[in-house]
């Protein structure tokens, strides 16, 4: 197991060559520490959260008690809240369990996300410095005609346009670019290289986390 | 073969397709059957195909995350260029031939990620330092009863190793059903002019290791290659099925792909000393060791090949070395100078000959640029170590992966715009593998179909 660095007290443990899921999870959990009120509930929880993909076998373990949490992949039986995400039609997770627990892993697993403008300056924080990254990038929500613009004023730009939960699916890592063109929620103007090394920046926001890899 | 022969060698052979076979990064076997007159084309100046060549992994989906280069576009064209020297009757079709080639840009610059390129790179700086290398492999795979229609049937579960279920290396008595197809398989490498020399069963039910004799790198990745396609086409032909998957079929029993590998200097072996070990050899295990954590993406180059990395089951899992010990990483025979060698023993069957033997020589050439030393020759077993005793291999598709990202030296060596290029590619093999279905704790349908027919 590998101690990453407390938040809000909690003191967090992962395992050793953790699988995306639990990557994913390591993430969600260190931004939604950062609300007050549910770094509270993580204090008091005690049990254990079993979760679930609905589509693949995808799994994961979130042990509380103490003031810890320990998260590996992978499901015992013995968990006392388990929830399946992916099984509605807008990837919600179902959850079954004590309302408690069940209330903290619904917190965990929906977490607030950024606003757009928070969501794509990450983003560009993150792209601009992988090789290959386009000159600038320009983020367009056409429906209030909200504008983002970063990087160079000129040069190679690509465009990402769509609606503000689109975007913020491509933004937050929790599609890849290819992906939400691909099901017409963003629409993209930029090269298909372009749409690597996007998608390489959502990997990294979503699956990236240097003290998992150190 | 000279280029003006090639149109007499056709005509005086009574060629009318001539099949050009490529291997991606991927490991995949690409190509083009061509008529005659496009093939000479193609000699003279190559055959434009799809970069989507490199684009695609081994489920067909697109591969994404890291900066693809200058010469990806839209789907832009590359080339496909046959070697000539490499074009052979094909003993597969008669008034076929075929060719192995290389990929380059437009400009007939070689591409960074093509392997057959890195590899003759790898062999030209190798001549520079004084060396000519020679390679022979030892080709693990797994033979089963079902035909390969019936295995996509039944989503590669549940068959049948060819030969009964016996789990005893070197065996004899297995049914004669399995030496009717390995003695099929040898004698269309006899067609193929691969010299092959010894096959035997190996340790799981159906298993099956063929020695191929040593030839020069180059050479040497080409007759895999051909050899994996002739082991399908064979087992096609005989309503059989076989896989080079590193692990799965057997619950505990993986493939490796061995190679041994000698040096020369001006004829003479480089590893072979009155007195023992020489310099040369021990420097070009030192290098061995000191890159292994960063080769090892290219010796295991799949999720499902770090299962087989298993204590005492055969494949090592330390870096280390020693003299005719088979439980190390790195064995060393130098009792005679004709057969003196190294004997790689990491290789899972499910690699790209052609980048695990430039990760070899890459990394034996570390040893010998950097004058480097080895550790000491390790006694005894080096399976299931007390920790700290040696280092481990890296036991997981991601460590290894994070192990080249940090080998500087390695990457100098092998070329940074073909490292960064297989970087990508098996991020998103760790990726798309644990997201798209792969259980990582057992074998299960998603990797079978992934990998039973690609690798």
């Amino acid at each position: 197991m590998r101690e990453l660095d407390s938040v809000a007290g909690i003191a967090v443990s992962v395992e050793d060559d953790p699988p995306p899921i639990v990557r994913a999870l390591a993430n969600d959990l260190g931004a939604a520490l950062a609300d007050t009120s549910f770094a509270e509930a993580t204090h008091a929880a005690t049990g254990v959260v079993a979760v679930r993909s609905a589509l693949t076998p995808q799994a994961a373990t979130v042990k509380l008690g103490g003031g810890r949490v320990e998260l590996v992949h992978g499901v015992d039986g013995n968990a006392d809240v388990t929830a399946t995400t992916d099984s509605s039609e807008d990837g919600g997770a179902a959850i079954e369990g004590p309302a408690e627990l069940a209330g903290w892993a619904a917190r965990l697993l929906d977490p607030p996300l950024p606003s757009l403008p928070e969501a794509a300056e990450r983003f560009w924080s993150v792209l601009s410095s992988r090789p290959g990254a386009p000159d600038a990038l320009l983020v367009v929500e056409p429906r209030d005609g909200e504008q983002h613009r970063f990087g160079a004023d000129e040069g190679r730009t690509c465009e990402l346009h769509g609606d503000g939960d689109g975007l913020l699916t491509v933004l937050t890592g929790r599609a890849s670019a290819i992906e939400a063109a691909f099901i017409g929620a963003i629409r993209i103007r930029g090269t298909f290289p372009d749409i690597s090394v996007l998608s390489g920046a959502g990997y990294e926001i979503r699956y990236g986390n240097g003290a998992l890899d150190g | 073969m000279a280029e003006r022969d090639v149109e007499k060698w056709l005509a005086d052979n009574g060629v009318s397709c001539v099949r050009l076979i490529a291997t991606n990064h991927d490991g995949l076997v690409l190509g083009k059957h061509m008529s005659v007159p496009t093939f000479l084309s193609a000699v003279e100046k190559g055959s434009a195909l799809g970069d989507t060549a490199f684009g695609v992994d081994m489920s067909g989906e697109v591969a994404l995350g890291w900066d693809w280069g200058k010469w990806r576009g839209e789907v832009a064209d590359i080339m496909l260029v046959p070697d000539p020297e490499t074009l052979i009757l094909d003993p597969n079709m008669a008034g076929w031939a075929s060719a192995i080639c290389g990929f380059t840009d437009m400009e007939g610059h070689p591409l960074p990620p093509c392997c057959r390129g890195l590899l003759r790179g790898m062999v030209e700086r190798l001549a520079e330092l004084g060396y000519t290398a020679s390679a022979g492999p030892e080709v693990e795979f797994m033979v089963f009863e079902e035909s390969i229609q019936e295995a996509r049937e039944q989503g590669y579960a549940g068959l049948t190793p060819l030969g009964g279920s016996g789990r005893i290396t070197y065996l004899m008595t297995r049914s004669r059903d399995l030496s009717e197809f390995v003695d099929a398989a040898v004698r269309r490498l006899d067609g193929l002019g691969i010299e092959w020399e010894y096959w035997s069963s190996e340790t799981a039910p159906g298993q099956v290791e063929i020695n191929l004799a040593p030839a020069d790198p180059l050479r040497c990745a080409d007759n895999i290659a051909r050899t994996k396609l002739a082991l399908r086409e064979v087992a096609a032909e005989l309503d059989r099925s076989v896989t080079f998957m590193a692990y799965g079929i057997d619950e505990h029993l993986g493939g490796g792909m061995h190679v041994n590998l000698s040096l020369a200097r001006d004829g003479e072996s480089a590893f072979h000393g009155e007195d023992g070990h020489t310099d040369v050899l021990r420097r070009w295990v030192a290098g061995l060791l000191h890159t292994m954590p960063g080769a090892m993406s290219f010796l295991s180059p799949t999720v499902n090949s770090y299962r087989r990395l298993v204590d005492i089951t055969g494949p090592p899992t330390t870096v280390t070395w020693g003299e005719d010990n088979k439980s190390v990483a790195v064995r060393t025979v130098t009792r005679e100078a004709g057969s003196s060698r190294i004997e790689h023993r990491v290789p899972s069957c499910d690699v790209n000959p052609y980048l695990a033997l430039a990760a070899i020589l890459a990394g034996g050439m570390v040893g010998l640029e950097d004058e480097l030393e080895p550790p000491p020759e390790f006694e005894g077993m080096a399976w299931a170590l007390p920790p700290g005793t040696a280092p481990p291999i890296p036991d997981s598709l991601k460590k290894a992966t994070a192990a080249l990202a940090a080998d500087e030296r390695l990457t100098e060596m092998l070329g940074r715009e073909a490292v960064e290029y297989w970087l990508g590619s098996r991020e998103w093999e760790w990726l798309y593998f644990h997201t798209a279905g792969g259980d990582p704790d057992a074998v299960g349908e998603f990797e079978l179909r992934r990998y039973f027919e690609q690798t």
